[in-house]
């Protein structure tokens, strides 16, 4: 393992933790897109039920 | 430990963005939008939810306790998780995903083996969730106290009661939404906390590396094949398709999101265990050498993050803890509701959805009293893992692939399984050193042979989903 070790501690320590926060990043743009999709539902319903 | 200001703000803060969240995701008017969300969600927000869930404790905290005691090596054996959640993305989340019918795990057993199995696989993951809520609850609470010094008992029903409300009052959508900012959190802070300390010179990467392959020699000659080989399939196959992950198949808007979000999760796992075990070892070099495994992350973040951050660590490790806590409490209670209440007769729309509620709540209060007696992370993640793969795994990746199923193979496999591994594990404790979940695996196969011997294939109205 040893001869792996180093270059693996490099990608651990740099790639890794901007890997995570891109994914992070990604995700906050589709959860905003998520809960419009999902309040927009909330409101089609609740006119629905004023018409009623 | 005190908390200034800003500290306090950051608590706050999160709170409060779960709280809007959970305001906006709320309403839930029928069991099926409690459950599965009316089978609309994207692709992105099930790799979320799923990715939130997967990295709770045990793959955050407790990960980084397994870096610094045993350097890479864990993280290897681990990697048989993340290969488990892309197979399972590949091959079974996509077959589970067109089960348009079910609500539940239970349902899918039903269409398959018929009602037996159906409250069986209830049983198993009612009770495998209340577990899994109780060990993430015993993290958070530590935290809590360790930063308040409130008694204990307060900690749990602080960390554990917040999850229950927002899981109460919203069910899968208002679960998947709070999930996917926690995990934004938790990435965004543990992934600055590794960047500091690489950046921050506290982290020495040569250093860290000899540190690694030193550990890693130490643990590896302590470990024979039969211990190796027990977690690896324990991790492998211990939490694959257990309730909250089957539900955010069943949740996804069709196979391709439901493929798509499993194998981004199963590679995020990769990416994030990596790192989390790279913090562990790299804490040595500024962390007290005598620190429990288990408070490693919390330390080591603390020792990185500026004056005043301290606040962004403690929400990170709430959201860490409250992700997971999420998606386990809404599947217990769906699993009750649907797989044990309603097994016989399903209550009207109404009631169904009220027991969901009520028994969200319920189940939460169980884990406060269980979390008090639950084991260390990694050991009490081992042990349910133990039961879950023995029981409910074999006939339902069989029901997935499998024409004319029959009854007693679905039964019978769970039963076999569960006890083989229970008896193997509490009352003869391991013999030999062969590891529980083998030996259960074992059973549930040859029970599953025997009972598709034995009995006829389940009647064409239960095939339908119309038993």
């Amino acid at each position: 393992m040893d001869a792996a070790t180093l270059p693996l501690t490099y990608l651990f320590a740099y790639v890794f933790p901007v890997a995570v926060i891109v994914s992070a990043a990604i995700t906050l743009v589709a959860l905003v897109d998520f809960i419009k999709d999902v309040y927009a539902d909330i409101r089609i319903e609740d006119r629905a039920r004023d018409r009623r | 430990m005190n908390l200034n200001a800003l500290d306090l703000t950051a608590v706050a803060g999160y709170f409060v963005l779960i709280g809007i969240l959970a305001y906006f995701t709320r309403r839930t008017k029928t069991f099926e939008e409690f459950s599965v969300g009316k089978h609309s969600v994207p692709a992105i927000m099930i790799f979320a939810s799923l990715a939130a869930t997967i990295v709770g404790p045990g793959f955050s905290i407790g990960f980084a306790g397994r870096g610094w005691s045993t350097g890479y090596v864990f993280y290897f054996l681990v990697l048989a998780y993340a290969l488990q959640v892309v197979l399972v993305g590949l091959f079974l989340a996509p077959r589970l995903s067109a089960q348009r019918d079910c609500l539940s795990l239970g349902d899918v057993m039903r269409k398959k083996y018929g009602r037996l199995t159906q409250l069986l696989t209830g049983i198993v993951s009612v009770g495998l969730c209340i577990g899994f809520t109780a060990i993430m609850g015993k993290v958070g609470g530590a935290t809590l106290h360790s930063v308040t010094g409130w008694p204990m008992l307060i900690c749990l029903i602080a960390v554990t009661g917040t999850t229950a409300l927002v899981t109460f009052s919203g069910g899968v959508r208002a679960t998947i939404a709070t999930e996917a900012m926690q995990f934004a959190i938790k990435s965004i802070v543990i992934s600055a906390v590794v960047l500091l300390a690489v950046i921050g010179g506290k982290a020495d990467l040569a250093q860290t590396a000899d540190q690694a392959a030193e550990l890693s020699r130490q643990a590896l000659d302590g470990m024979n094949g039969w211990q190796i080989t027990g977690v690896v399939l324990a991790f492998m196959l211990g939490e694959a398709l257990i309730p909250p992950y089957a539900n955010r198949a069943l949740a996804a808007k069709g196979a391709s999101g439901s493929k798509a979000g499993f194998v981004m999760a199963g590679l995020f796992c990769v990416v994030w265990l990596g790192m989390v075990t790279f913090l562990g070892v790299s804490a040595h070099a500024f962390v007290p050498a005598d620190t429990a495994a288990d408070d490693v992350l919390v330390l080591a973040a603390r020792t990185v993050l500026p004056a005043g951050m301290f606040g962004l660590l403690l929400a990170a490790v709430m959201a860490i803890v409250m992700a997971s806590q999420e998606a386990v409490l809404n599947s217990s209670a769906v699993a009750f509701v649907r797989d044990i209440v309603s097994v016989q007769r399903a209550p009207s729309e109404r009631t169904t959805l009220a027991l969901a509620k009520i028994s969200t709540l319920v189940f939460a209060a169980l884990a406060i009293y269980a979390a008090q007696y639950a084991p260390s992370i990694i050991d009490g993640l081992l042990l349910l893992y133990s039961i879950w793969a023995p029981t409910v795994l074999v006939p339902l990746v069989l029901g997935l692939f499998l024409e004319n199923t029959r009854p007693a193979a679905g039964w019978l496999s769970i039963l076999a399984g569960g006890s083989s591994s229970l008896v193997w594990q509490m009352a003869l404790h391991e013999p030999g050193g062969v590891p529980s979940i083998l030996v259960g695996l074992g059973a549930a196969l040859l029970a599953y042979g025997l009972g598709h011997v034995m009995d006829r294939p389940v009647a064409s109205t239960q095939q339908t989903g119309a038993a």
